[in-house]
């Protein structure tokens, strides 16, 4: 504890920058994903009272798997580390408070304003879209909201498998002990988590109508800007994750988990701790140095059996173990 | 020309909302279905457009048979103020006022043109009013929204659902005026639904009374006045004329 506040986390701003790039990426699919899936599921639902029961039950069901659990049941089922699977499982979980929210916002729409909308002579298909939706929207944008915030949350626990996030600060902080990086992963996620809320609502906020009133204000102004925060937040995600504003070490580390590990590469994998760290960099050093063979690190895997299964579904070759520990 | 022949409906479980519907609507005239709730004048009226479907007897509007039309090109082609307004709320007033023509495929200008003309002929300002939402207009400008509305692709038909039912005395004598100079401007054959016998006698060149899904009496509001058909045609009219007679007393 002999290093500054300040210089230690001058030293991880680089990976910061990475981490949140990560973070952001993994958890703007996902929601994006749940979106595509869950209005339409949502929409379904609203409209056969047969379906609903079910659906609601199974997304519900999705909620109620606890996320580490949800992780390694998918890591078994598809067979993959890294960010699939993470995506697959915030997926999921953004699932619920979208489909409720938009059954909600839709059965929330007044009967007399559908009997409008039958009555001047809309198809049911244009009663959805013209009216329907719209008024809905509102209730739907908070459900997004709610999915969006989850995400952030739950995908810092991506880090076990090896998907990378801010997690990783987290998990490395538990093995290692050390309070300053859990810290510094958690305020910087809790951070993101109050920017991705406030950018989606401030979105829902600029396609309000701006009334006669106002049209003149400062927050009519604003409305058109507002509309755009979202835009800003990916381009922020997109921009973090493809910058090497990096360490030498860590972009090699990022290329390399990217690549497919085809022929003539050893995929080295290891838990995140100072030794087990060591020894695969050590490993992959010597790899790197005798043979003409090239190393994917894929390094920071979340515990014996997110190794061990990554093992035996062939998605790394080694990694160090030893009896006698947990 | 509205013909109804042996209308009637029923709601499962319920007894019979209309029985037994035999009623002509005259082109160019203003029919008025006067009754108490539960009378079936609102259901009446819905079957029209097929807002609810007949259990039996047939609709003829015009020689075709309203079963045998398509559902959604009816409903274009016969005006509908609802009860209670019934405006987009997400729309502005510009934009409900031309949603048939837009559900029509007009171009925007000519939307736009029509929709401007519409709020000037319910007696709002086009400059003023065409870009508000809704919920920025008073009561009686809305529901003068939902008649410009149901003008907008001068349809020959116009059905008002208890339309000035939640207006204010005032506001709802100055509708009513408007009504009949709007009448004299553009020719429609409006049928207009309503419980205030005050309101029937003033707008309407016949009325249909309406007890209970039956047809009680129908003719020109005069004849039903002098030669009421049954006890309760004369009650109707007999209890708020007592009413009046007591309001001059008292002056």
């Amino acid at each position: 504890m002999d290093v500054s506040w300040g210089q230690f986390i001058l030293e991880r701003l680089p990976e910061l920058w990475l981490r949140t790039g990560e973070h952001l990426m993994l958890t703007g699919i996902a929601t994006g994903a749940a979106v595509l899936l869950g209005i339409p599921i949502g929409i379904v639902c609203s409209r056969s009272r047969a379906l609903r029961g079910p659906a609601l039950s199974v997304v519900g069901i999705m909620q109620t798997i606890p996320s580490l659990a949800m992780l390694a049941i998918l890591l078994g089922l598809i067979g993959k580390i890294g960010a699939l699977p993470a995506i697959i499982a915030l997926t999921l979980y953004a699932l619920l408070p979208i489909v409720r929210s938009t059954l909600t916002g839709l059965e929330g729409v007044p009967d007399r304003v559908i009997e409008a909308a039958r009555g001047v002579g809309m198809t049911r298909r244009q009663r959805l879209w013209m009216v329907e939706f719209p008024l809905a929207l509102p209730v739907i944008v908070a459900g997004i909201r709610t999915a969006a915030v989850i995400s952030v949350g739950i995908a810092t626990l991506s880090a076990f498998i090896g998907a990378g996030g801010l997690g990783q600060f987290i998990n490395r902080g538990l093995s290692l002990n050390s309070t300053r990086l859990i810290v510094f992963g958690a305020v910087p996620a809790a951070i993101l988590a109050l920017l991705v809320d406030f950018a989606i609502w401030s979105a829902e906020w600029g396609t309000q109508p701006v009334r006669q009133k106002e049209k003149a204000s400062l927050r009519a102004r604003l409305k058109r800007p507002a509309l755009a925060m979202p835009v800003l937040l990916v381009a922020l995600g997109v921009i973090t994750f493809v910058t090497e504003l990096t360490p030498h070490g860590l972009a090699m580390r990022w290329a390399s988990s990217q690549k497919a590990g085809g022929a003539g590469a050893i995929r080295i994998g290891s838990k995140e701790f100072a030794e087990q760290l060591i020894l695969a960099e050590m490993m992959a050093l010597m790899i790197e140095d005798r043979t003409d063979l090239s190393v994917d690190r894929r390094f920071g895997l979340g515990g014996t059996m997110i190794c061990h299964t990554a093992l035996t579904k062939d998605e790394i070759d080694l990694y160090a173990e030893y009896t006698g520990t947990g | 020309m509205i013909v109804f022949e042996h209308v009637s409906k029923t709601y499962p479980g319920e007894v019979a909302a209309v029985r037994d519907l035999t009623l002509e609507v005259r082109e160019g005239e203003t029919l008025v279905l006067l009754g108490t709730s539960g009378s079936g004048k609102t259901t009446t009226l819905k079957m029209i457009n097929r807002l609810i479907e007949p259990s039996g007897g047939s609709i003829v509007l015009d020689r075709h048979d309203v079963q045998q039309l398509d559902v959604t090109e009816l409903r274009r082609s016969v005006g509908y103020v609802f009860q209670g307004i019934g405006l987009f709320p997400h729309m502005t007033v510009a934009q409900n006022v031309s949603i048939i023509p837009k559900l029509l495929g007009w171009p925007r200008a000519r939307r736009r043109r029509r929709a401007l003309e519409l709020i000037e002929l319910v007696g709002l300002e086009s400059g003023a009013h065409a870009d508000r939402y809704p919920d920025e207009l008073s009561g009686g400008q809305q529901q003068r929204v939902g008649v410009a509305r149901a003008l907008a692709a001068d349809p020959a038909y116009l059905l008002m659902d208890e339309p000035f039912g939640a207006l204010d005395a005032v506001t709802r004598d100055e509708l009513q005026q408007e009504l009949l100079s709007l009448k004299q401007r553009v020719q429609k054959t409006i049928v207009f639904v309503t419980h205030d016998i005050f309101e029937a006698i003033t707008l309407a060149d016949r009325i249909a009374v309406l007890h209970e899904g039956r047809l009680e009496q129908v003719g020109p509001t005069e004849e039903i006045l002098r030669r009421p058909a049954s006890r309760f045609v004369r009650n109707l009219f007999d209890k708020p004329a007592k009413q009046l007679s007591a309001y001059q007393e008292l002056l």
